[in-house]
């Protein structure tokens, strides 16, 4: 069926019309692409021909989207621009991060972190850092470069509560700043889930010119050297716990021997070295069986490895030619984690000296009782003394008046009356050493007893060429003593001090007013000879009875001394350097002040 | 329902409003980490009216901020760029959905207290379990059941069966709409997400908040949204449209390891952040 003339007609018009409405289309897209910029709402005209606001809207509607997607489409290529360049950014910062794990120190740490963000994220002036953490608050303590300004906007920032917003907030922030810098960063410190730290860092940066990427990467940044912070403290800390458990059994006084599941000694402080007087390399990584008179403690340890290290508490006695050592040993085990048996640990003390002490003391304490003896039978020698002693000299007396003058005697006479006055010197001594301490007790200035003693010993000590000088301080206060007694204490110690001393030496005797560690005041006497001192192994027995090292010697005279300031409350000690001299210290209490209002009538 | 009604009822809901292009182009804006504080400030900026909306919250009691923000762009570094951005997105999903005229089906007022609570308290949630960005936790909870109105406005009539068959049969909402419409107000939240371009993060909650096991992309948050509107629902803080508790999926929290501590300081604190967060109500 052919179609009617109309209907072509119409068809042709359509088609005009079709392309007329496409050239139109494409014309007005071209518009809308090329004039992006005209303000909405004017006329467009398009091939001489005023649109109708239909079609204009119709091209605002269009150029609205077009603009849309076009703005979109920017945004998203600049993303993908930007994210490649902060790819790049993170590549960096990453091996920015292992550089400050790799800081060992909590100030390489910080110096490192701060160097990056200037570096690499964001330019800054001052910065401060606090520390703490979210329970016990946060706390300055370091700043750098801060001006007093800067010192000043620090305060007010904290004060204002940013840093208290920052340490709730747990987040990085950049604020408006007071002051030279216009903008304050904020940044926490993170290790793990908790705040650590907050950075204060005051930048010439405005706020507004900040991105994500700089508060994120700078965020990170603190985050690693909190992380590496964390390790510093924790490794200073181990070390610590190390050095102190190493400087304990360093500076322990008793021996410390630990031995391995193998018997082989891995630990032997100083003290244990001392004691059983050996040296590191002798016998660190040897056994102890290794030096024969060890033997029993090796036994000991041994055993007590077999036993699985249980704990033992005993004595043990070394000898060696005719030297004994006595040491007191406690065993136990040296565990690990799993309590599993690792090794033995002895801690011994040398009782040598101690056992020594204690033969001393039960020895005077026989003494004690011999003293009270002998004090009663002293006085029945003494008589028969005098006898023999008034005989001999008669009996001397007359062989002088012999006719050879008895030549062949005298020297055994003589050596009788010697005899006999040592008899008679022991004898004293030991009656003064058994009195019963009554004192009659006198206020007077010790000076006075120094000087009256010194000059009853003037004449021998000029008489070997020996110098005795007093410097004396007068305004001591005075004492409470009995003025006899402590003469002879005196005189005690300026004898043995000129026995110790050749021609030239020189005895000087100081007095004065001295404080204890507490602050109580004492008179302190010193007498300081330049004699031949007394070696380190005598010191401590010098005071003992019956201790001297003269072949006339009594051994009596110091522990009188030491009774008899004992007596008055007072304190004796020696310090002596072998060739050098020997200085005695006496400290007494000063007369209280009541006793001086005492009425003098008794 | 068939097939083509439940097409249909899709075509409808693709015609809701799109997203203003401000807060299609913020989105696009913090995507990008190079983007400056100054970029953000500009466009928030083209539209006044939610830049002094933005400002006033910033300024609220709902942060808490030591000092007055004079500017947005100082908002963006002082809360974060995501925070604004989420900011522009709570106050325009406000703005959208308010007051449409029409007659309401359910209690708007008691709705938007609803999902105020639920965002306060996934917000608080979120700082205790540690997710990373609270705002975003708050906007998430905020704009979780925003299908309810799109369906109260779009398929008006199908939705008076939904509401009356919940009062007569004491029925959870999602389980009335999918007896009604073959889909719930957590499908239209999957719908409406992808159609607004929300980031992946946010969308899940919307759509999963009642099946938190099926969340691919955030299964952290969508867990925090789901707990948070169970707690909203115990404590009675607003009303989403129905009376009920739905299950709590134990698996979807268990991460969080809350100690009843915890849950009495939820409770015991949330009525006065929620007070804080109020000001967003008073905004629309
Ligand atoms: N000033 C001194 N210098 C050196 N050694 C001294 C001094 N004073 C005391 N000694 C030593 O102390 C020992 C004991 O002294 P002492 O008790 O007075 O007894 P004695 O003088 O009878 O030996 C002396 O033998 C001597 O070894
Ligand atoms: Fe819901
Ligand atoms: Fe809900
Ligand atoms: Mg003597």
């Amino acid at each position: 069926m052919a179609l009617d003339q109309q209907t072509v007609k119409s068809a042709a018009a359509l088609a005009g019309l079709a392309r007329q409405l496409k050239q139109l289309v494409d014309e007005l897209d071209d518009i809308v692409k090329s004039d992006f910029d005209r303000p909405a709402g004017t006329d467009i005209r398009v091939a001489g021909f005023a649109l109708t606001e239909r079609i204009n809207r119709i091209i605002d509607e269009a150029r609205s989207r077009w603009g849309e997607k076009m703005e979109t489409g920017r945004i998203q290529q600049e993303t993908i621009d930007d994210l490649s360049k902060s790819q790049e950014e993170v590549n960096n910062l990453r091996s920015l991060s292992s550089a400050i794990a790799l800081a060992q120190t909590r100030s390489e740490v910080v110096d490192l972190l701060l160097n990056m963000i200037r570096d690499n994220i964001v330019p800054f002036g001052s910065a401060a850092l606090y520390q703490g953490s979210d329970e016990m608050g946060f706390a300055l303590t370091d700043s750098w470069e801060a001006t007093e300004e800067d010192r000043l906007e620090i305060e007010r920032q904290r004060a204002a509560g940013f840093l208290d917003w920052v340490v709730k907030s747990h987040s990085a922030m950049a604020m408006p700043a007071e002051g030279k810098y216009p903008t304050a960063i904020y940044v926490p410190m993170k290790a793990g889930n908790r705040v650590t730290g907050i950075f204060l860092l005051l930048s010439p940066r405005a706020v507004e010119d900040f991105t994500q990427s700089d508060q994120e990467r700078i965020s990170l940044l603190c985050s690693q050297a909190a992380i590496a912070l964390e390790n510093a403290r924790l490794v200073e800390q181990v070390l610590q716990m190390k050095q102190y458990n190493e400087n304990l059994v360093l500076s322990l006084t008793s021996g410390l021997v630990a031995v391995n599941l193998t018997g082989m000694v891995t630990t032997l402080n100083p003290a244990g070295l001392d004691i059983l007087g050996l040296n590191a390399p002798d016998i660190i990584g040897k056994s102890l069986s290794s030096v024969s008179r060890l033997e029993p403690l090796a036994k000991l340890l041994a055993e007590a490895l077999q036993s699985g290290g249980e704990s033992v508490k005993t004595e043990l006695t070394f000898v060696e030619g005719d030297k004994k050592q006595i040491l007191d040993v406690n065993i136990s085990s040296v565990l690990d984690e799993d309590d599993r048996v690792t090794g033995v640990l002895g801690v011994f003390a040398d009782l040598t000296p101690i056992k020594l002490l204690e033969q001393q003391v039960r020895r005077s304490d026989r003494l004690a009782v011999v003293g009270q003896l002998a004090a009663g039978a002293a006085h029945e020698i003494r008589n028969p003394l005098s006898a023999i002693r008034g005989n001999i000299q008669l009996l001397n007396r007359k062989l002088q008046k012999l006719p050879d003058g008895g030549e062949a005697f005298l020297s055994r006479t003589k050596s009788v009356i010697e005899e006999v006055d040592r008899i008679n010197r022991i004898v004293g001594g030991m009656m003064e050493l058994s009195k019963d301490g009554r004192l009659e007790l006198k206020r007077v200035s010790f000076n006075q007893i120094l000087r009256a003693v010194a000059g009853l010993v003037e004449g021998n000590y000029k008489e070997a060429g020996v110098g005795l000088d007093l410097a004396l301080d007068d305004a001591i206060p005075e004492v409470m003593i009995d003025v006899s007694e402590m003469k002879q204490v005196i005189l005690n110690l300026y004898q043995n001090a000129l026995q110790a001393m050749k021609t030239n030496g020189k005895l000087t005797v100081y007095s004065g007013l001295v404080e204890d560690a507490v602050g109580a005041s004492y008179v302190q006497v010193r007498i300081a000879d330049s004699g031949c001192g007394i070696p380190k192994q005598h010191l401590e027995k010098v005071f003992a009875p019956f201790f001297t090292t003269k072949t006339e010697g009594t051994g009596l005279g110091l522990s009188i001394v030491h009774r008899i300031i004992e007596e008055h409350k007072g304190r004796i000690t020696v310090d002596s350097v072998e060739g050098e001299g020997t200085t005695f210290t006496i400290w007494l209490p000063p007369a209280r002040d009541e006793a001086k209002k005492e009425p003098q009538d008794g | 329902m068939e097939k083509s009604k439940l097409k249909e009822l899709v075509a409808r809901i693709e015609k809701l409003p799109t997203l203003p292009v401000v807060v299609t182009r913020i989105n696009a804006m913090v995507q990008n980490p190079k983007t400056s504080a100054r970029e953000v400030g500009a466009a928030i900026a083209t539209d006044p009216s939610l830049s002094a909306k933005v400002l006033r919250l910033v300024n609220s009691a709902y942060f808490g901020f030591p000092s007055q923000i004079s500017s947005v762009s100082h908002a963006t570094t002082i809360l974060g760029f995501n925070a604004i951005h989420n900011l522009a997105l709570s106050a325009t999903v406000f703005q959208l959905f308010h007051d449409n005229g029409a007659e309401e089906l359910f209690d708007r007022r008691a709705f938007w207290e609803h999902s105020l609570g639920v965002g306060v308290l996934a917000r608080m949630l979120a700082e205790k379990v540690r997710y990373p960005d609270k705002e975003e936790a708050f906007t998430a909870g905020l704009i979780h059941d925003v299908g309810k109105i799109v369906l109260d406005q779009f398929v008006h009539e199908e939705f008076r069966t939904v509401v009356s068959l919940v009062r007569q049969n004491n029925l959870l909402l999602y389980e009335a709409e999918a007896q009604v419409l073959g889909l719930n107000h957590a499908n239209v939240g999957y719908i409406l997400g992808q159609k607004w371009n929300l980031p992946k993060k946010l969308q899940d909650p919307m759509a999963y908040h009642h099946a938190p096991g099926l969340s691919k992309y955030n299964p952290q948050l969508t867990g925090i949204i789901h707990l948070a509107d169970i707690f909203c629902r115990t404590l009675k803080i607003g009303n989403g449209g129905d009376n009920r508790v739905p299950p709590l999926n134990k698996e979807a929290v268990a991460d969080f390891k809350l100690t009843s501590a915890d849950i009495e300081y939820l409770k015991t604190n949330s009525e006065k952040e929620i007070e804080k967060a109020e000001i967003f109500l008073d905004m629309v």
